[in-house]
């Protein structure tokens, strides 16, 4: 019988998960840090469908367990994530190979406030903007109506109140954008990637006769 | 003081109830107990015989991910192209990354394109640095 080779690996991975696994594995033996970004936003991209299809069974989760959900999603298809200790404790943590890291934190939407303590935790406690770490994530949990406007508001914050920062809105998921700005630390441009999660679950069609 | 029994231990804690840990641990205990001259190259085909693992799946693919990342570190991974010719070169990670830049895989011999490179590419695995300095006993 034939080696198994990296073709044979990606025939057999016919859904997003399993390429991104054999991605990751092939990855390891040529390591590139926007490779390894790229999968992750991917990863997190895939995790937020899959919760937005069925918000009814997530209904009355904390900002602990959604995210825990989403952990397990990505360990799943083969990443080193976890919850822990990066300057206080990190919602998202995924390490890869040569220090890479991508950084998210993840936050049930309720104030824009709180979404911005989301946002500084992550600037200013966790990251270290140092090159090879210098891209993370911000993941909205969105229990209310029009998701756009929720975004766009706070996109409009984000120019009000991070000096030197630019939105740019995401070509895929055009419900998220990224935000780039010098980190504090470093100088270094800190890219973070803001995805909302849809959850909402108010269907109407029951109070209909 | 590592020894190999700790990167066991890392890989029950982080991996907890993941299926593929139970693949680890079963080929980290084989590369543990066999003689190194027998380990110089593990192929996917290789792991399947050595776990009794029929399946190329998921699981299969997660288990050898953990093994080579950064935080286990008991594999490492190398890349074998079999050419037009069938002659077995190793490449090197830098041919892959020009690959990934271009678009086009450069024979590291003669210099050609390689048409469906992906097809000729053979991953197989080797214990690490790290894991054979554990088994001879020399402590991290």
């Amino acid at each position: 019988m034939n080696d198994i080779t990296v073709k044979d690996l990606r025939a057999r991975a016919r859904k997003t998960p399993q390429k991104i696994g054999v991605d990751l594995l092939l990855l390891e033996f040529a390591p590139e840090y926007s490779l390894f970004v790229e999968l992750v936003e991917c990863a997190i991209d895939w995790a937020a469908q899959e919760m937005a299809r069925n918000p009814q069974s997530l209904v009355g989760m904390n900002e602990d367990q959604l995210t825990f959900a989403i952990l397990r999603m990505l360990k799943t298809m083969g990443f080193d994530a976890s919850h822990q200790m990066v300057g206080g404790h990190c919602d998202l943590v995924v390490e890869g190979p040569n220090e890479f890291l991508w950084l998210g934190e993840a936050k049930i939407h309720n104030q824009y406030e709180w979404l911005f303590k989301g946002f500084e935790q992550l600037n200013t406690r966790y990251s270290t903007g140092a090159p090879n770490q210098n891209v993370g994530g911000m993941i909205i949990y969105c229990t209310q109506k029009r998701i756009d406007r929720i975004m766009q508001k706070w996109a409009d914050l984000l120019l009000e109140r991070v000096p030197e920062i630019s939105i740019a809105h995401l070509t895929g998921n055009t419900l998220g954008f990224n935000s780039e700005h010098p980190h504090d630390r470093t100088g270094l441009k800190f890219r973070i990637r803001h995805i909302p999660v849809s959850l909402l679950f108010d269907p109407q069609d029951r109070k209909l006769v | 003081m590592e020894k190999i029994q700790d990167i066991a231990s890392e890989l029950q804690n982080r991996w907890a109830d993941d299926p593929a840990t139970e693949l680890c641990l079963k080929l980290i205990k084989f590369m543990a107990n066999e003689p190194n001259e027998r380990l110089n190259m593990l192929t996917f085909r290789n792991i399947q015989n050595i776990l009794n693992y029929r399946s190329l799946d998921d699981n299969l693919v997660r288990a050898v991910t953990i093994l080579v990342s950064a935080r286990i570190q008991a594999l490492e991974q190398h890349m074998l192209l079999i050419d037009d010719d069938e002659e077995a070169i190793e490449i090197e990670a830098s041919d892959i990354a020009e690959a990934r830049a271009s678009g086009r895989f450069v024979h590291p011999s003669t210099g050609e394109y390689i048409d469906d490179y992906e097809s000729k590419l053979v991953p197989f695995y080797t214990p690490s640095e790290k894991f054979l300095r554990l088994k001879a006993g020399k402590y991290e």
